[in-house]
């Protein structure tokens, strides 16, 4: 990391002392709120993506936020939260680029408030609410830096009435291999065939390797998941997804996996424009998209056959109440 | 004023000018030399150029500044980044030069964040935030630098080019010690000799990300072969580029051109290439 830069009111916080001190050839800008430079007009995504710089800031407002609909695995109460802003991988199908002016990385160091707006959340309902980690950015990829997972582990550890999904697609799985699991914490991956690993998900661990740290997740007690989203069309897709299927169902203890989820590709429009505007010639954007519901996705009879394909591959080892289609 | 001229629309503009912007003669004097820079335009601001850089001498103070890089940028679209090489005030020592983390204008307040090249491409020089003032100061604060024109160009070039390609070398040329009233003209020239190098280096960076980043110059080339062929309306010309783009991503390769140039006009050749991209494989490498 070439450049940090770190709010003044969190300029003494261990966290930002601690991560500094792992860079002690960056040169470190203070500021006085990441808004100033991470929201700022004229930035260049791309290249801030090819050398990006990271941003220590303290998150104001509120720390958790109700998931969209359909964004769960059975809870009945469902947030996320993100304790960091952007993520390390380059996927091109990734909502974050459209979403965000910038492409450098914002880590709230104040995890202590998020942890105890989780325990406040969590004691105003009388059966267990669903923490998502992993909206805004991959859950574990920064985490050799943030430490972040170790902090939520310790304190969802004391919230038995709680959950928490950490959703990655990030092998660095030792802070989990280092401590007992927690039976109320799912260790989610986001899969993909190879093919589309290499050719849209840049930067990400390759899959052989994602099913690799998954089975040592299972073997160490860890509840893990899979979400299959989102699928991506091509004309070969079932030739693609079965081998791709074959492949997950052989590396992963399927029963015992705690949940499943699916979704097509869809971006807001907005979205999809700015990204056809950095990656013209994406194979992922040629493909025939139409406009639904507000979302760019792929025509209804595409969709519709590619689920259910899916739903009928998944059907002979996923039960009923492991499966969570996303809407 | 050929250099001001407005060029032509085209989407085959190569971005690969790098332009040094200084606001006094002996601040572009080592440039002139080093680049070996030739004089475009000498009335008004003064505008110099090779066949890689260009350096705009725009007169003390930010509007000046601000107002001479406006209209080079208007005019100019083959320019990739904006240099300001100068000399502040400080609290360092004479002679030591920096990178600007940030940039302020003192009478707005209003700031901006360069997003800075890798150290290794600057061989680590320091960075400091840079306050533009209206007038010369002798208010020397640590870890700020003052000038005079830094937020002007900042302001007007962050609305043509991104943070990445706006950077400031600054090098001191008067602190608390040694203030304004000692400062001595003749120096400007052998404090800048420090700054060349730097420009140089972060120039080449700046190109080379430049290119990494660059559309597929045949695939330009070849959209405005078209539509100085065949009558394209605005519209027209962006889906054209699309429907190549969207060709190129599939097929890796570009349309063959010959029968495109001999359609008869624009709806049928866009309806054409619709039909052709509908019919092409859409496959991620290898299912197995």
């Amino acid at each position: 990391m070439d450049s940090i830069y770190v709010e003044h009111d969190v300029a003494e916080h261990p966290q930002t002392l601690r991560i500094c001190s792992r860079y002690p050839k960056a040169r470190i800008i203070p500021i006085k709120r990441h808004s100033d430079i991470f929201n700022s007009r004229s930035q260049n995504f791309r290249e801030q993506k090819r050398n990006p710089s990271l941003i220590l800031a303290r998150k104001h407002g509120k720390f958790i936020h109700p998931t969209p609909p359909g964004y769960h695995v059975g809870g009945k109460y469902n947030y996320y939260f993100s304790h960091m802003l952007n993520c390390i991988y380059d996927c091109r199908y990734c909502f974050l680029q459209g979403m965000y002016q910038s492409g450098n990385y914002v880590v709230f160091v104040n995890t202590e408030d998020f942890l105890d707006d989780i325990s406040r959340k969590t004691e105003q309902h009388d059966s267990p609410s669903w923490y998502f980690s992993g909206y805004d950015c991959d859950s574990l990829a920064l985490d050799p830096v943030t430490h972040f997972v170790n902090d939520c582990l310790d304190h969802f550890e004391q919230l038995p009435n709680a959950w928490l999904e950490l959703r990655t697609k990030s092998t660095q799985i030792r802070p989990l291999l280092n401590r007992p699991a927690l039976a109320n914490v799912v260790v989610a991956y986001s899969l993909s065939p190879e093919a589309i690993v290499k050719a849209e998900e840049h930067g990400t661990p390759s899959l052989q390797k994602r099913l690799d740290a998954l089975a040592k997740l299972q073997a160490h007690g860890w509840k893990v998941g899979l979400r299959f989203d989102p699928l991506l069309y091509s004309d070969d897709f079932e030739e693609l997804y079965e081998h791709f299927f074959k492949q997950v169902f052989s590396a992963i203890d399927m029963p015992q996996v705690h949940s499943v989820s699916l979704g097509v590709f869809r971006l807001p429009k907005g979205f999809h424009r700015k990204l056809v505007r950095m990656y013209p010639e994406s194979k992922l954007l040629a493909a025939p998209l139409n406009l639904r519901d507000s979302m760019m996705t792929y025509p209804e009879e595409s969709e519709t056959a590619m689920r259910k394909f899916c739903f009928k591959q998944l059907n002979t080892v996923v039960r009923d109440d492991q499966f969570f289609p996303c809407s | 004023m050929r250099s001001f001229e407005l060029l032509k629309k085209s989407y085959t503009i190569r971005m690969n000018l790098i332009c040094i912007v200084t606001a006094l003669p002996a601040e572009s004097r080592v440039f002139i030399d080093a680049l070996k820079l030739k004089t475009i335009l000498d009335h008004g601001w003064r505008l110099y150029g090779n066949s890689e850089y260009l350096l705009l001498q725009t007169g003390l103070g930010k509007l000046k500044a601000a107002a001479a890089v406006s209209a080079l940028l208007h005019t100019r679209k083959d320019i990739r980044a904006i240099i300001n090489a100068g000399i502040a005030g400080g609290s360092a020592k004479i002679g030591d030069t920096f990178m600007a983390h940030q940039v302020e204008d003192q009478g707005s307040g209003e700031k901006w964040y360069p997003h800075l090249p890798p150290q290794r491409i600057v061989n680590s020089i320091p960075t400091s935030a840079i306050e533009t003032l209206d007038r010369p100061s002798d208010g020397y604060r640590s870890n700020t630098l003052f000038d005079m024109e830094a937020a002007g160009i900042m302001s007007a070039a962050s609305s043509y080019l991104t943070t990445d390609a706006i950077q400031f070398i600054k090098v001191v040329s008067d602190t608390v010690d040694s203030p304004l009233e000692l400062f001595k003209p003749s120096m400007v020239t052998t404090l800048m000799q420090a700054t060349v190098p730097i420009v140089q280096s972060i120039a080449n960076w700046l190109t080379d990300t430049g290119n990494a980043q660059s559309r597929s110059l045949s695939l330009l080339e070849l959209h405005d072969n078209i539509v100085a062929t065949i009558h394209h309306t605005s519209t027209e010309k962006h889906q054209l580029l699309r429907l190549l783009q969207q060709h190129c991503a599939l097929t890796g390769a570009m349309p063959y051109a010959p029968p495109l140039l001999k359609t008869a006009n624009a709806s049928q050749l866009l309806r054409s290439l619709r039909t052709t991209n509908a019919d092409l494989p859409l496959v991620y490498g290898d299912a197995t």
